[in-house]
């Protein structure tokens, strides 16, 4: 295609394009907000927390990331790595299991719980929001019910070795895992068939239908991804506690698609990236870091990511009008004859 | 009887861009007649219905409307109301779960100080109901009733106003026979009470049996005006399609002798829902490399017979594929079988406005260019340009959004997708649906190269001309049934109206 094109193809145009610009633009500018404010802000050790906590929570974001774009989502993402960080703990001290059966049990029972989530969805069509909020009360209550309120602990040693390794900047096997982790979906999601197809199920999914693609496996198959991918999470902060608390992911199911969305996946589904999805959790993770650096009440926590929440979501409904005018001006194509038949005369 | 002019429309005309859609209409309703005004698909019906209405203002044509000796302007819906015209719409559109009073008065319930009280909405139904003699359970909710209690309920709802002039929107569409009988009854006893009701529809038995006097309208122009006593479905047939039409409808086709790719024996098949037309006996053959039309009236069932074979709707009954029986099919299976189906509805149910032009394209064939899953974009790249530039889709970046395209370059789009997946049968719903003219006569060359290339083709479309020129056979579908099949050099436009509005059986 020719370079030469007028303004709707201008560089401007092309820059707003690009769905992670918001965020970027947004994580440079926080970061920087918070190291004029306390010079401590961009430290090693800062960086480092940071970077911990959003492993955690973006494992989550990549399975939640495919379901949004397939248009679906999971609210009980949270409560399900929480279970299974209890479940496998108890496997591996309790019942004495040895400690990779016992994980990969755990990570196995997660795509359990996901494949009924998908099933309860797909064939007995029940709405998403309800089998999943559903499925929240259930895990949450499991976890009272598998721990009796009492963390899990001690754990076997090799445990530790897995949360405490020093190789990775001090942050344990769950960085490697994470890079891993992002690297593949963000392969998966563009460079392979399976992804286009989720971009065009969560497109419009009698569209998929009608061009042969099986919509129900796709999307059970995102929910079964999004309850592994718990799974391994909630193992992974068990690793690094050293212990199956029963606080594991408590509340994690709204970070993560707060994250997600923030990051450019649409609620709507078909729009969205894996590295966007991913940069909105890191967003959301800085400006609350940066908050309790700068020495603000932790409440204000919570108040921060509901605005960035909403404002993240208004500027991308911005961007795209701002597009459409953009583009419409432009557009020579628009015949008169044919709207008026489109819509008048038949 | 006596002859009281109601209204009268005198030199009424419309145009949309160079489109006239009303040219100098000159027409009277007199009290308490029904009367019908016909006319095939663009006719006009539609705009006269939205000028009479108030939907278009008065004010947007040219002409005049007058009603009890004065010229009156409508502003809006509400405004013709106000004046004594209301109008029942086509679909029908019932709340289930409020109560039928609720349903008749929904938009302008009775309120005492601004306060709803379910007790007056009823007692206020009541009245209505006794006044126009309509069998309605008006306190009972609206999930009870039946198909033609729901139209009975549309319809008092356009007598809530208490107007003197009610237009009924091809009320029988989605009605069965006994249901339409009932409708029939209502009318005439609203004729009783002195109502002109202004009928529009397709269906030429139902103006015989139920209206004093029929107008036919042809490219937004009067052509035909009857009185009863000189009803004739073959005077109403030829006028709806003109006979200038019948110059080009001379296209000799030889007989198509390749074997059967596609049998349907005695399918039946229904959809849940409201508005959807139960399928019984449908018998049709698909010949390979033959284009085949599927004509009748809009809501005959002609769109669910290419759902049945798209296996979007589940069927009882004979389904052969190449010589092999299928009981049940589902859309991935057909597609797999080569069957592409592009349906009427290309926004919601074509278009993927999320993706790009390319991807648009590739939908539903990416193991063109994928191995092991893996796609090779360049490759993508490649074939949907070239695909879209072999169809002529206009555009000035193939990266764009399906958005910015034009009607007929949106189809075109959609047949470059149908086409890369080299399909055996290719089934289009209306494909030429606002589609300017000139990329229709581009659709049409499409159709017929994708003909020569062996591939069949199942074409449904409103516009008779349009199914005439360009298939070899036609079926005719009415009620949800195969009523007649002709090659195309055996029948006209009018075989296909006679069959499919009833007046031949």
């Amino acid at each position: 295609m020719s370079h030469k094109k007028k303004t709707s193809e201008g560089f401007f145009y092309r820059l707003l394009a690009v769905p992670e610009l918001g965020v970027v633009v947004a994580l440079v500018v926080s970061a920087a907000i918070f190291q004029s404010f306390r010079p401590v802000f961009l430290s090693g050790q800062v960086i480092g927390s940071i970077v911990q906590a959003v492993t955690f929570v973006s494992i989550i974001g990549v399975g939640q990331a495919f379901l949004l774009i397939s248009g679906n989502f999971d609210l009980s993402v949270g409560a399900v790595a929480g279970l299974i960080a209890i479940v496998s703990g108890k496997l591996m001290t309790t019942a004495g299991w040895p400690v990779w059966l016992a994980l990969l049990a755990g990570i196995f029972l997660g795509g359990l719980i996901g494949a009924i989530n998908g099933f309860m969805v797909t064939r007995a069509g029940v709405p998403a929001f309800i089998q999943t909020l559903g499925m929240l009360f259930v895990s949450q209550g499991m976890i009272q019910v598998v721990s009796q309120g009492y963390p899990v602990y001690p754990l076997p040693k090799v445990i530790t070795t897995i949360g405490d390794n020093t190789s990775f900047l001090n942050l344990g096997w769950n960085l490697p895992i994470w890079i891993f982790v992002c690297l593949v979906g963000d392969f998966v999601i563009r460079k392979t068939t399976v992804g286009r197809n989720l971009y065009i199920i969560g497109g419009n999914s009698e569209v998929a239908r009608i061009v042969g693609i099986n919509v129900k496996k796709y999307q059970l198959a995102c929910f079964i991804l999004a309850g592994s991918l718990s799974a391994l999470s909630g193992e992974l902060v068990m690793a690094s506690l050293n212990a199956g608390a029963p606080s594991i992911g408590t509340g994690w199911e709204l970070t993560v698609i707060a994250g997600t969305v923030v990051g450019g996946v649409s609620l709507f589904g078909g729009v969205g990236t894996i590295a966007g999805g991913i940069l909105g959790v890191l967003l959301i993770q800085c400006v609350q870091s940066g908050l309790v650096t700068s020495g603000l009440s932790p409440n204000f926590q919570l108040i921060a990511v509901g605005f960035i929440l909403v404002l993240a979501v208004f500027l991308d409904v911005y961007r795209r009008k701002y597009r459409n005018t953009m583009r419409k001006s432009n557009d020579e194509e628009l015949n008169d004859q044919e709207a008026v038949k489109a819509k008048g005369v038949i | 009887m006596p002859l009281n002019k109601i209204l009268e429309v005198q030199d009424l005309s419309k145009s949309f861009g160079n489109v006239d859609a009303l040219q100098k209409v000159n027409l009277t309703f007199f009290e308490a007649e029904i009367h019908a005004v016909l006319g095939q698909n663009g006719a006009g019906k539609s705009t006269l219905v939205k000028l009479l209405t108030g939907l278009y203002e008065t004010k947007s044509a040219t002409g005049k409307l007058i009603m009890g000796g004065n010229e009156i302007e409508l502003r809006s819906v509400s405004d013709a109301r106000n004046k004594g015209i209301a109008y029942v719409p086509q679909e029908i559109e019932i709340v289930d779960n409020l109560t039928v009073a609720e349903n008749i008065f929904a938009g302008q319930l009775p309120t005492h100080h601004n306060i709803f009280s379910l007790k007056n909405t009823i007692k206020a139904a009541q009245e209505l109901v006794e006044k126009y003699e309509l069998n309605l359970p008006v306190s009972s909710f609206a999930s009870n009733l039946s198909t033609a209690q729901r139209q009975t309920t549309m319809i008092a709802r356009g007598l809530a106003s208490n107007p003197s002039i009610l237009i009924l929107d091809e009320p029988t569409t989605s009605l069965s026979k006994e249901d339409a009988e009932v409708l029939a009854r209502t009318m005439r006893t609203l004729r009783t009470k002195n109502v002109t009701m202004i009928y529009i529809t397709h269906r030429i038995p139902e103006v015989m049996n139920l209206c004093d006097r029929a107008t036919v309208l042809r490219d937004g122009k009067v052509v035909l005006e009857l009185d009863k006593k000189e009803f004739s479905s073959e005077k109403i047939i030829n006028s709806m399609i003109g006979r200038s039409l019948s110059a080009d409808g001379n296209v000799k086709k030889e007989k198509n002798k390749s074997k059967d790719i596609l049998v349907l024996e005695n399918i039946s098949a229904e959809r849940k829902g409201p508005q959807s037309i139960a399928l019984t006996n449908i018998n049709l053959k698909v010949k390979e490399g033959e284009i085949v039309g599927l004509g009748g009236l809009v809501g005959s069932g002609r769109s669910e017979v290419l759902d049945v074979i798209s296996g979007r709707l589940p069927f009882t009954g004979k389904m052969i594929w190449q010589d092999k029986v299928l009981t049940s099919t589902n859309p991935s299976e057909m597609r797999k079988n080569g069957i592409f189906y592009l349906t009427e509805d290309r926004k919601r149910e074509g278009l993927l406005f999320n993706l790009n032009l390319k991807k648009n394209v590739t939908a539903g064939s990416l193991d063109l260019f994928s191995k092991f899953g893996f796609l090779n974009e360049n490759k993508e790249s490649e074939i949907a340009v070239a695909s879209m530039k072999a169809l002529s889709v206009k555009t000035k970046n193939f990266s764009s959004e399906p958005s910015n395209l034009s009607g007929g370059n949106q189809q075109k789009l959609l047949l470059a997708r149908a086409l890369i997946a080299n399909p055996k049968i290719l089934l289009l719903d209306e494909p030429t649906k606002g589609v300017d003219v000139g990329a229709r006569q581009e659709i049409y060359r499409i159709i017929h190269e994708v003909q020569k290339s062996g591939t069949s083709v199942i074409v449904v479309s409103s516009d008779l001309d349009e199914l005439l020129a360009l298939v070899d056979r036609v079926i005719v579908i009415s009620n949800g049934t195969t009523v007649d099949e002709f090659e195309r050099a055996d029948g006209d436009e009018s075989r296909i109206l006679k069959f499919g509005t009833g007046v031949s059986k």
